[in-house]
């Protein structure tokens, strides 16, 4: 007994001892240590053919040069990258894609390697509202500037390429260098060492030539038209690649980032602007004492909603506590104008609502306010002055994707959706503004609201809303299609992935946007409109906001998410 | 304003450095290894041998503190020359997964797994295993084992299950990759010695690939083809076009399991046209003249019934080969996998040796194997022969491996047992009655996955020993043994050219996880039969003795010294007997056209091909050909699929590819989910179409672990190695509630 629980007793001590062991880490001194001094790197014998002797002269840069014969597809150079430039642990600057095609004679396929492509014409450079990126004079490589940076990620939408890469742990942006600190000490970037087949290599270009064979052409088959970027990688084949030549994930569209605070913002300052202008015509369409009591009211209800808007926004950025930045892009960037313009539109929208409760503000502050402030003109001026900053602001939105220069968010339909946004929230807003307005401060001009806002407001908000919606829905025709058109696989990936989105959206904006008003419109017909009558319109208004503000930001949920674009030939 | 001020607001309104820049900076490192990210730089490095495929690259581990913290290819190992495949590259990534498996576990009554401590998961395991012993016989424990641990711990469970506890029955997952080239190169060649070394990629001036789709099985292979200087002709033989065919200069798209005719049809005009070295054939094999008899049949047109290539394409083989000085042959799963896959592997051999193309530069009926163990496994893993290369049932062997081992004499078995298939037709039959599984995943790589789920079934007892807890064994074991990784644990691995290269201890292991050979050497002493194995202390000592195993057989490697030889020379390749030096690093064999037969000569060896038992019929039409998909992804993904980078390289859905035409007639869009279906069971898959499958046949990566409810259990009857890659299905478009 004694001795087999003596054996028990060192079996534990062994498993002790065996995990002990397992946790020593000894290789240091069992093996000896190779090229102790080596400061040369090894890998230069295979890489040193790969990289230019010089720097690149005036008119000329680095650029990537991929010898597609070379490349079987092995993606080592998507690891080398990650690795050797420790990025974190998903981030990846590198792709590899897959072009396949010809015929059954002549089957053909091709995989296709890149990354940034360092183009002439950066479209993220231009798109960035705070100058986060810089071209080198010197070599061209298009750098991007972390600590720049305030992670609005709108670089990632214009990039045709899908280069930069966001990074949510760090709340912005990074992208390809070219591995500069590399280059500029005779090392060859990550991905250049890491091809077993010697595929990539950097190359002096000059501008000159790129420019000109970018002319509408395209770096790969199927890839986005170089016209627009001027991208500088060069793809070299002995072999003609057939014209049938697909991505491989061309019919395996995928829904896109859906920028669930853009959304919210775009339909929340287009619902303001909207609003604003709702107003106004109001005003000035119709000689009424009660239009100008209703109006202090209205215009708190649309800058709040205004303003709301203005901080979704800020959720979008990756580093919000660097957004002051955002006038530097000025020059170039549709962004940076579009913040300009809300902000214009947020201050002239402030004042002017301001203007209605000055009696108010008096009484605050104890201090007379000059009687100019109480004119009426000024606050005509000012109420044209908010629209059309308001304006300005939208057309701004419409630029910013317009300039991604993908074809389903040319200026003619962003600027139908947004427009449109703004033109059925705006109404829908003035009309559950209007009866919150008499319901709860002057409920003796219930009738009359009912007649000049709710009636016509009604008519209005179900002609906005039809058209949109009928407009919108034309992108279905496509479905019956024979070609896989932009349209075609936009509608499909509605009609399939975003099944859900584009029903609530169709049912919201109907019901919303038609059947309600048209209840609306009935109760407003009655003679004279009691307390009861007027709750009930109350809700039903209510519904009509509620609704057609669901329907648009479903629209616009799927604007984003439903954008089918050219892009580099992607994997099975 | 100061200058200070102004820096400071300038700098605020457009930075161009700070702690997010800096998180990028790059750094030279020592060790010539150029720049490397500030962050990770390391204090020393090491070299180990890669543990995913056979290629065995070496790869360069960044230590700070000897902890692995970064790796990059190592520039002067001559496999790899300072390049390595993604896997490679991220292999790191799969040892810090969430799911590793961080303690023994049991399975408890409701089914779920408890953690437990050693003592306790070692006292039940032997008491389980002994009770079934003690109820069905001592042949009733069996043992699956592994191509991906070290040799050292292979002998080690090889020694203990077969010398300690009695077992008869063990195999490994090796059976599923290379058993075809083992009997086929034991039949011709007298022993299992692959011939080749990698150079030969870059000295032929000839390549022939039959069923290997190298660029995407083994990148760092192709690496060594793009060297060839000789801009050689690329000859691919495969159904399918692969990235490997496209790559190639000639492509020859023969009709499933059709191999056997085409090499004897092409040796049938090799022979006719005078293309053979009649002197070396001679001198150095035997059986030719029954081989030349045999090819008779094989005509041009028989060749192209069968195969579909028609006689100019073939001649235009013949007249390759025929113009190449270094003709190389070489072959992967392809021809290992298939229901006559010895005599497909012969029949390239018989080209090989009736050519002359063997024993020289750029030459020889090369094998490629598959798992980064496989070539240890087939030495050491005491299945299929006895530690080194012995015969079980010889008495010589038994004694000069007990002598040399510790082992008494009389408790090595005298008979070889069971193969794979047959252990599990054992569990069918009852005879089996408890099982355990190292390092494999036969829950998803064993063929027809339905009929082996409801087999295992009957065990009374199933032990996994796995680095991860979440296999699709695992998840149906009654007892997980949490294992170290690759990385976590030192040894020996032996590549395809039989390099030996080393394992080493570079991270520590997660929870309670020990090294497999710690494991080992904890049941042995629960076990009881300990002290067996007093000489069996460390991975080292057991290395020494398995050296002198190997003293006078064809793998003799007495002539390495010890482990710090084996990593200061970049691996080295067996043969290197005692007192010979170590002056070249890429050895080839049978340079004097010495085999290992006992009169010395190679044989002919060729068999009437047969049907496969499952072809295409009215129901089932078309053929599965099953594969590898992406180079980011290994066999059945329990590492690569822990990696965020890999999983990103790889697609995300199950894919069929079929033939772009016959897609249309079946109005299959691309993309769309489809049926699969086989006489054994279906899968989902989106619809891939491609002329790089030929009509009549789909192809469906192996890494998803539905693939094999379709696969046919067929065998090699030489080798019992599966036959994977033909079956008979049929692809149907989903009715849309099915979606």
């Amino acid at each position: 007994m004694a001795v087999q629980e003596k054996v028990l007793v060192d079996k534990k001590e062994l498993v002790k001892f065996m995990l002990q062991e397992q946790q020593e880490l000894t290789v240091v001194s069992d093996f000896a240590q190779k090229h102790e001094n080596q400061e040369i790197p090894l890998q230069q014998e295979y890489y040193e053919s790969l990289i230019p002797l010089s720097k690149p002269g005036e008119g000329e840069q680095y650029a990537f040069k991929v010898n597609l014969d070379a490349c079987t597809g092995c993606k080592a150079c998507v690891t080398a990258c990650h690795s050797l430039n420790g990025l974190d642990e998903d981030e990846t600057w590198r792709s590899v894609g897959l072009l396949r095609g010809g015929s059954t004679e002549e089957a053909q396929q091709q995989h296709v390697t890149s990354a940034c492509h360092h183009c002439l014409e950066p479209a993220c450079s231009e798109g960035c509202p705070v100058n986060a990126y810089d071209k080198d004079e010197v070599t061209g490589i298009v750098k991007h500037l972390d600590d720049q940076c305030i992670g609005c990620q709108y670089c990632i939408l214009k990039c045709p390429y899908e280069v930069p890469q966001y990074n949510k742990r760090m709340g912005i942006v990074r992208k390809c260098d070219m591995c500069t600190d590399r280059l500029a000490v005779g090392e060859a970037p990550a991905c250049v060492q890491a091809c077993p087949t010697k595929a990539i290599s950097i190359q002096v270009v000059n501008q000159e030539e790129v420019l000109a064979g970018s002319m509408d052409s395209t770096v790969v088959p199927g890839a986005p038209n170089s016209e627009f970027t001027q991208p500088t990688t060069r793809f070299e084949s002995d072999k003609p690649l057939s014209k049938n030549m697909l991505g491989s994930d061309y019919y395996s569209i995928k829904p896109q980032h859906s920028h669930p605070p853009l959304v919210g913002m775009l339909v929340l300052t287009q619902l303001s602007v909207g609003a604003f202008c709702v107003d106004t015509l109001f005003n000035l369409l119709n000689e009424n004492a009660l239009i100008n009591e209703m109006q202090g009211f209205h215009s708190i209800v649309a800058l709040a909603l205004g303003i709301l808007a203005l901080k979704v926004s800020i959720l979008h950025l990756g580093r919000p506590q660097f957004a002051f930045r955002a006038f530097l892009g000025l020059r170039t960037s549709w962004l940076s104008r579009e913040i300009l313009g809300f902000s214009v539109f947020a201050g002239l929208a402030t004042l002017y609502a301001a203007l209605f409760w000055l009696p108010q503000i008096e009484n605050i502050i104890g201090i007379a306010l000059p009687e100019f402030l109480k004119g009426e003109s000024l606050r005509l001026q000012l109420s044209l002055a908010v629209a059309v900053s308001g304006i300005i602001g939208v057309i701004c939105s419409v630029m910013v994707y317009d300039d991604c220069k993908k074809e389903l968010w040319r200026g003619s339909i962003t600027g139908l959706k947004f427009f449109g946004s703004s033109i059925v929230l705006g109404l829908s807003t003035i009309a559950l503004a209007s009866l919150v307005g008499v319901y709860f401060i002057k409920p003796e001009y219930a009738t009359e609201v009912a007649k000049v806002y709710s009636a016509n407001l009604a008519i209005l908000i179900i002609i906005a809303s039809f058209a949109k919606m009928a407009w919108e829905g034309a992108i279905f025709r496509h479905l019956k299609s024979k070609t896989y058109s932009m349209e075609k696989r936009s509608a499909m990936l509605m009609t399939n992935h975003l099944l859900t989105a584009t029903r609530l959206r169709y049912l919201a904006g109907f019901v919303g946007g038609v059947v309600l008003p048209l209840f609306l419109y009935n109760m407003s017909q009655e003679q004279s409109i009691e307390l009861r009558q007027l709750m009930h319109m109350l809700w039903v208004a209510g519904g009509i906001f509620v609704l057609t503000l669901v329907g648009e930001l479903s629209e616009r949920f799927l604007f984003f998410a439903a954008i089918v674009s050219k892009k580099m030939p992607g994997d099975v | 304003m100061s200058s200070n001020l102004k820096e400071k607001i300038s700098h605020v309104i457009r930075q161009w450095e700070g702690p997010l820049t800096k998180e990028l900076l790059r750094e030279p490192a020592k060790y010539g290894l150029g720049q490397v990210p500030e962050k990770l730089v390391p204090d020393s490095t090491t070299t180990l041998v890669c543990g995913f495929c056979s290629t065995g690259c070496g790869l360069n581990l960044h230590l700070k503190d000897g902890e692995a913290v970064n790796l990059t290819p190592d520039t002067k190992y001559p496999v790899n020359l300072g390049m390595a495949c993604p896997k490679g590259w991220e292999a790191l990534a799969p040892l810090n997964a969430n799911d590793r498996a961080k303690s023994p576990m049991i399975r408890i009554k409701n089914g779920k797994l408890v953690d437990v401590d050693w003592d306790s998961a070692m006292k039940r395991m032997v008491s389980e295993f002994k009770q079934v012993q003690s109820k069905y016989g001592d042949e009733s424990v069996a043992f699956i084992s592994t191509g991906q641990i070290v040799s050292e711990e292979m002998a080690f469970l090889g020694a203990l299950t077969k010398f300690g506890m009695n077992m008869i029955h063990g195999d490994g997952n090796t059976r599923q990759c290379m058993a075809t080239a083992v009997v086929s190169y034991k039949q011709s060649f007298g022993f299992d010695a692959p011939p080749y070394t990698y150079k030969d990629f870059e000295e032929s001036d000839v390549i022939v690939l039959v069923g290997s789709n190298l660029c995407i099985a083994h990148p760092i292979m192709w690496e060594r083809v793009a060297m060839n200087k000789n801009n050689p002709e690329i000859v691919v033989i495969d159904p399918r076009k692969t990235e490997t065919a496209v790559a190639g200069t000639q492509h020859y798209p023969i009709a499933p399991k059709s191999d056997l005719a085409f090499f004897y049809g092409l040796a049938n005009l090799l022979i006719q046209q005078g293309h053979i070295k009649q002197d070396y054939i001679d001198k150095y094999t035997n059986g030719f003249d029954g081989f030349v008899e045999h090819v008779k049949a094989y005509t041009p047109e028989k060749v192209e019934e069968a195969s579909g290539i028609n006689p100019e394409q073939l001649q235009k083989l013949v007249d390759t080969i025929a113009a190449g000085k270094c003709v190389s042959f070489w072959w992967t799963m392809g021809v290992n996998q298939s229901h006559e896959g010895v005599r497909v592997a012969q029949s390239l051999i018989n080209i090989a040796l009736m050519t002359g193309n063997i024993g020289r530069p750029g030459t020889g009926a090369n094998s490629i194997t598959g798992q980064c163990n496989a070539m240890g496994s087939r030495l050491f893993s005491n299945t299929t022969n006895l530690l080194g290369g012995h015969d079980f049932a010889n008495e010589t062997h038994r004694e000069k491996v007990a002598d040399i081992t510790g082992v008494p004499a009389e408790s090595i078995p005298t008979k070889l047992g069971w193969a794979y298939d047959q252990i599990i037709d054992g569990i069918a039959e009852g005879k089996i009655k408890a099982l355990w599984v190292i390092a494999t995943n036969s829950a998803h790589s064993w063929i027809n996955q339905q009929s082996f789920r409801d087999v295992v079934k009957k065990l009374d007892f199933l032990v996994v020993q796995d680095m991860y807890h979440t296999t699709e064994t695992a998840e149906i074991a009654d007892m997980i043994l949490p294992a170290a990784s690759w990385g976590e644990k030192t040894g020996t691995f032996i590549n395809s050219e039989r390099r030996y290269s080393m394992v080493k201890k570079v991270k520590k292991a997660p929870g309670q996880a020990l090294s497999d050979f710690n494991i080992f050497k904890l049941v042995a002493h629960y076990w009881g039969c300990d002290e067996m194995f007093k000489k069996w202390t460390n991975p080292e000592a057991v290395f020494q003795m398995l050296k002198q195993c190997t003293k006078d057989q064809p793998c003799d490697i007495t002539g390495i010294k010890d482990y710090q030889m084996i990593d200061s020379s970049g691996g080295i390749q067996w043969p290197l007997p005692e007192g010979e030096d170590l002056v070249e690093h890429e050895r080839r064999l049978f340079a004097d056209g010495k085999f290992h037969h006992p009169d010395g000569k190679a044989k002919f060896l060729y068999e009437e091909p047969r049907k496969p038992l499952e072809v295409p019929c009215q129901e089932y039409p078309t053929w599965l050909l099953t594969g590898r998909g992406t180079s980011s992804q290994w066999h059945t993904q329990t590492r690569t699929k822990k990696s965020s980078v890999l999983t990103k390289l790889y697609p995300k859905d199950i894919y069929v590819e079929i033939n772009a035409k016959e897609a249309r007639k079946l109005k299959i869009e691309p993309s769309e989910w489809v049926w699969v279906k086989s006489r054994r069971g279906k899968l989902k898959a989106r619809a891939c179409p491609t002329y790089h499958v030929q009509e009549g046949q789909v192809f469906i990566s192996m890494h998803n672990p539905e693939c094999n409810y379709l696969t046919f259990p067929a065998f090699d009857p030489y080798s019992r190695q599966p036959s994977y890659k033909a079956c008979a299905v049929k692809v149907s478009k989903m009715e849309y509630w099915e979606k």
